[in-house]
């Protein structure tokens, strides 16, 4: 019996699917089994991100109506053994799927995997309550914006009310200059708003919007930045001890060499 | 507004209209019905309302019916007790403004005691029953909404942005007050908010609404009592009541 998660955030585009794509891969890049849901019904863009759109023949909106089955809808990863992906459907809308169907759909994706990763849609209407139906943990996806901390505050409140009580939060893109010029909030000022379990912060990194384009989950590729934190978050849901590396600009002086050497905005000094 | 008139036993009718004044709300009931029959029209009307209105003053006028002083005080009890609705002040209370001064004192329902309410008695009454508090042992997170309106509130944990925490009481927040609080909802001014540290979006105290400047500096949080003085809302270190 595995463990189904759901991936959520409230906000939009704060890199809720991409997280999903990392993750999932860093997981069965580790030996796990591993499904991915995309529960955006309507909006997918989880196989996108993937590069398995090709692929897609059946969604999860096929397996409901009984036009496919469950094994068949699976599109299997080819870069990396067990990992599979369930598109969602992009004819239908979230209000066309109840979330017993999507309950009763990871509790039999649970049986046969490790992990069972739900991407859900923004927003806190039925597309949310379908993702979090099955759930019994969850992945808080913000950036450091008050906006997007204020929806992951709210969204918190919405998940303990469903039951779901482990939740753990991804701070994703942070950039450490711009925290350390105090243009953007830091982990602490996330965490002292939200005060719930922080596994991970992502930093910003331009190599993620390439990869997303690409179709290849940029954890394939690399090992620093982004693709850095996403293994390591995958290592922690594992229940690894990993800390979490500060990713902090040492003053204008590592600033200055950092510039000289060309280094990426964002990346660990 | 239109007039709805309700047909009541084919010889009694009743209207109940709400206008909106500079000076608060006036609810003017049209009836030659009973009793029974004018408080479920009045209901009927307020029934929709929601919460928006907490705090609003209302004024009773009657056209061709004169419902006795006990019975327009019930109306107004009736509409405090069930939708926030604060009766307009009287000349008596005015005068007795000795009471306002109290921040912890609950101040008896406006409107409703017929003789002016003495200060000793008062006193006595309150040191005799007790203030009721509801206790909310949990963080509100943004678009929790917690209300009560019959004392105080406890919260053990935050108040984040895009909560609100309204009491007809006084508000206690052991926790950052980072949302809305409103405190003294019913109309009552000596209410006061104390929170362990005072960074809200906006504070209520009775109709009184404010906005604290933005802090410059991050101090240490400490413990802070708001409350009304001189018409305006302060925010200074708590030190007791």
């Amino acid at each position: 019996m595995g463990r189904v998660i759901v991936i959520t955030s409230g906000k939009g585009g704060v890199g809720k699917s991409t997280c999903v794509a990392n993750i999932g891969t860093a997981l069965a890049l580790s030996n796990k089994k591993v499904a991915v849901v995309d529960a955006d019904i309507g909006l997918r863009n989880l196989d996108v991100i993937m590069g398995l759109e090709s692929r897609v023949v059946y969604t999860s909106m096929d397996v409901i109506d009984g036009s496919s089955t469950l094994e068949r809808a699976l599109v299997k990863d080819r870069r990396v053994e067990n990992l599979k992906l369930l598109a969602a459907s992009q004819r239908n809308n979230k209000n066309d799927v109840e979330p017993e169907q999507m309950r009763d759909m990871c509790l039999k994706l649970k049986e046969e995997n490790d992990y069972v990763l739900v991407d859900s849609p923004a927003g806190i209407e039925q597309g949310f309550r379908n993702a979090a139906s099955a759930a019994e943990e969850a992945l808080v996806v913000t950036t450091p914006e008050v906006s997007a901390v204020r929806d992951a505050d709210r969204i918190i409140g919405l998940l303990q009310s469903e039951e779901i009580h482990k939740i753990d939060l991804i701070i994703n893109r942070l950039n450490p200059t711009m925290v350390a010029k105090g243009d953007m909030l830091d982990s602490e000022d996330v965490l002292d708003i939200l005060s719930i379990n922080l596994i991970g912060v992502v930093p910003e990194d331009s190599n993620i919007v390439g990869s997303t384009n690409r179709g290849q989950p940029l954890i394939h590729d690399s090992k620093t930045g982004a693709a850095g934190a996403y293994r390591r978050i995958s290592e922690r849901i594992e229940g690894k001890e990993v800390p979490i590396p500060e990713f902090k600009v040492d003053g204008t002086f590592a600033r200055f060499w950092g510039k000289l050497l060309g280094k990426r905005d964002g990346e660990i000094s | 507004m239109n007039k709805n008139y309700i047909e009541v036993n084919n010889e009694s009718y009743v209207s109940v209209e709400l206008k909106g004044y500079l000076d608060g709300l006036r609810l003017i009931i049209d009836s030659d019905a009973s009793i029974a029959e004018i408080e479920l029209a009045i209901k009927q009307r307020l029934a929709n309302l929601g919460d928006s209105l907490t705090g609003t003053t209302v004024k009773i006028e009657q056209l061709n019916r004169s419902l006795s002083s006990e019975e327009v005080s019930y109306f107004y009890s009736l509409m405090q007790r069930e939708y926030g609705l604060v009766p307009p002040y009287t000349d008596e209370e005015i005068v007795d403004s000795s009471q306002l001064t109290s921040p912890s004192a609950e101040q008896p329902i406006r409107g409703i005691p017929a003789n002016p309410p003495n200060t000793s008695i008062y006193h006595e009454s309150l040191s005799e029953e007790k203030e009721k508090a509801e206790l909310i042992r949990h963080t509100l997170r943004s678009g929790q909404v917690e209300r009560f309106l019959e004392g105080n509130i406890v919260v053990i944990g935050d108040v984040n942005p895009g909560a609100e925490v309204t009491a007809s009481g006084d508000i206690i927040i052991l926790g950052n007050l980072r949302g809305i609080a409103h405190a003294g909802a019913l109309g009552n001014i000596a209410a006061a908010v104390i929170a362990m540290n005072m960074e809200p979006t906006q504070l209520r105290i009775g109709n009184v609404i404010t906005r604290p400047p933005p802090r410059k500096h991050r101090r240490k949080p400490a413990m802070e009592v708001a409350r009304i003085k001189q018409g305006n809302v302060i925010v200074e270190d708590f030190e007791g009541f």
